[in-house]
């Protein structure tokens, strides 16, 4: 899957988590940059993530990721 | 031996000091780690000599499975891990809770555990070596990072060091090997700022220690030994004695912790905060996010995730709506590491109470949060308001206080006795009559209160104070709690080097009055 296309896909998926249609994609974009994004509805971003894109991480993929960039290369490849 | 001690403090901490920078000049990296784990080997028998060989079974075995773990792959790898978690659990749950399982067996077969025979002999409290809560949590952290992938690389030096390394051995804060390991490798650095660094953090902690909680002992103390006797406390002593314990619990702890972190800095390396202003918190979750963070993080980590993430997505796959996820996936992972903080203290049925009410007070907060996000959507209801933030912090301070008297009480009857003065069941009326408080005097026990409360309150926490000094590993949420009032931050310059100086001095002078052990030695 193309970088464009896995962003698209990956920002509906975090719009529907956050309830944020307003925040725009950055590489750098983290946790503390959105209001809602705290631990609790983090889990749920993972699952959604997983189920949007057909796979399936281990919670070592999620922790090595640093910003929401990574998560792009991971689900890019 | 404990670090407000002239022992430590005037002896084993500057000889050590001394080798490793001697170490480091002459030998380098190598050398350094041998001083660090030597300095721990006999910092360890000093305090606890008999408990010596656990630890070092505890040293080798992990080494040994965490290689395995490193060197192996999909189900064997799993294997290993589920062998060395369970490995250290078993050893946590044996020294801590024999005792306890003993007692309840009698309560339950009185015949079985009779008196002299072989199951009561099996079946005894057994003396808990130093550190063995904290240690093997470092170590059960260290299994589940090589097993995610997270340690690239294991080196039995950095290794040892990372365990045996003696400001946080005994009583934490429980620090992970990736935050321990590149800190201790990296060639040591700005000596003069994490001399100046450490000293500042190592005097305030200590004043913490030996002025304000030793001092709040004096009273708590007596109080909680007299309700343990039988007898009941009425309403306004029950109140003073467990916010009393609360102030002298935290400021004991994090007096503890900012020495740790002190001392950790004279070595070059950063320790993860203890506490946050734990005191001015609008919610339990925020409690548990700034109150022994290092051990909420560590219970975050490796048992809240590990049980959300498979959790959630089998209620996302069977079509479980919203609030199934979230009882699946949020409710019950929290309610079980909130027990685990409970059981973890130790084997009694108060700490099991303790991490109890804990588990009602999460579950119950998350549901109304999640619920009452949802109305807000909905029906475009505003934004929590200023009071609301009020409301929110009276009510958690009032549950931490409420759970506070089983973690302190004796036993579950004496904290029976203290939660019904709090509800006024003994009366409102005699306060001066009770023994205990002649000797100090109830004017005296509010002006310690006040002071208590104001510090807590008004100032900015340590870490604030010396943001200029990175004085600890970063916390995410730092940023948004308020220095208080008066915004204080600490600038190289004399006043404040003074003013190190005098709590430095006063914390050694104070030292002798005695109640050398910090409240977290014993867990």
């Amino acid at each position: 899957m193309d970088r464009y296309a896995v962003i698209d896909k990956l920002m509906e998926v975090f719009a529907d988590t956050f309830d944020d249609d307003e925040i725009a994609y950055r590489d750098d974009l983290t946790a503390a940059d959105v209001a809602e994004w705290d631990s609790l509805s983090n889990i749920r971003f993972m699952v959604a993530v997983e189920q949007a894109f057909g796979r399936k991480f281990s919670i070592g993929d999620w922790q090595n990721l640093k910003q929401l960039g990574d998560l792009v290369n991971l689900l890019a490849v | 031996m404990a670090f407000n001690s002239y022992g430590f403090a005037l002896l084993f901490l500057p000889i050590v000091f001394a080798l490793y920078r001697l170490a480091a000049l002459l030998r380098g990296p190598g050398a350094r780690l041998l001083v660090v784990i030597a300095a721990g080997l006999v910092f360890y028998a000093l305090a606890c000599a008999w408990a010596l060989p656990v630890l070092l079974i505890s040293l080798v075995g992990n080494y040994a499975v965490a290689g395995r773990i490193a060197a192996t792959q999909g189900t064997t790898q799993r294997g290993w891990l589920i062998f060395g978690v369970t490995a250290n659990v078993a050893a946590l749950v044996i020294y801590k809770f024999t005792g306890f399982f003993g007692a309840n067996l009698a309560l339950v077969m009185p015949g079985f555990m009779a008196a002299g025979g072989a199951a009561s002999r099996l079946w005894r409290e057994l003396a808990l070596p130093l550190g063995i809560s904290f240690f093997t949590f470092q170590q059960i952290s260290l299994l589940v990072d090589v097993a995610r992938g997270l340690v690239p690389q294991l080196r039995p030096l950095t290794y040892l060091a990372s365990i045996l390394f003696f400001p946080y051995l005994v009583s934490g804060p429980i620090t992970y090997y990736r935050e321990f390991a590149p800190q201790i490798e990296a060639e040591p650095r700005d000596w003069l700022r994490n001399g100046i660094t450490g000293i500042t953090l190592f005097s305030v902690g200590l004043f913490k220690k030996t002025l304000l909680a030793d001092s709040l002992i004096l009273w708590v103390d007596p109080m909680f030994a007299d309700v343990a006797t039988g007898k009941s406390p009425v309403a306004v002593q029950a109140w003073v004695m467990v916010a009393g314990f609360l102030m002298q619990m935290y400021f004991d702890f994090s007096g503890y912790s900012d020495m740790a972190a002190g001392v950790a800095r004279l070595f070059g390396v950063r320790l993860p905060l203890n506490f946050y202003s734990p005191m001015r918190v609008t919610s339990i979750m925020d409690w548990w996010r700034r109150w022994h963070m290092s051990l909420g993080r560590f219970v975050n980590d490796y048992i809240f995730q590990s049980l959300a993430l498979p959790l959630t997505r089998k209620a996302v796959m069977r079509g479980h709506g919203r609030w199934g996820v979230m009882v699946l996936g949020v409710l019950m992972p929290t309610a079980v590491s909130m027990l685990v903080i409970g059981a973890w203290h130790g084997g009694r049925w108060t700490y099991i109470v303790f991490g109890l009410l804990h588990a009602v007070y999460m579950v119950v907060a998350e549901a109304w949060l999640f619920w009452r996000k949802k109305n807000r959507k909905h029906k475009g209801a505003a934004a929590p308001s200023r009071l609301d933030h009020v409301r929110g912090h009276v009510l958690t301070i009032l549950c931490v206080l409420v759970a506070l008297v089983p973690f302190r009480a004796a036993d579950m009857a004496s904290a029976l006795r203290i939660w019904g003065a709090m509800v006024g069941f003994n009366g409102s009326a005699v306060w001066l009559p009770w023994p205990v408080m002649a000797p100090v005097g109830a004017g005296l026990v509010a002006v310690e209160l006040a002071a208590a409360l104001f510090i807590v309150y008004a100032l900015p926490n340590t870490a604030q104070w010396l943001d200029r000094l990175d004085p600890s590993l970063p916390f995410a949420g730092g940023d948004k709690v308020s220095r208080g009032p008066f915004g204080w931050r600490w600038r190289a310059g004399l006043g404040w080097g003074l003013l190190t100086g005098a709590a430095l001095m006063l914390g050694l002078t104070f030292v002798s009055r005695g109640a050398n052990s910090f409240v977290y030695f014993s867990f």
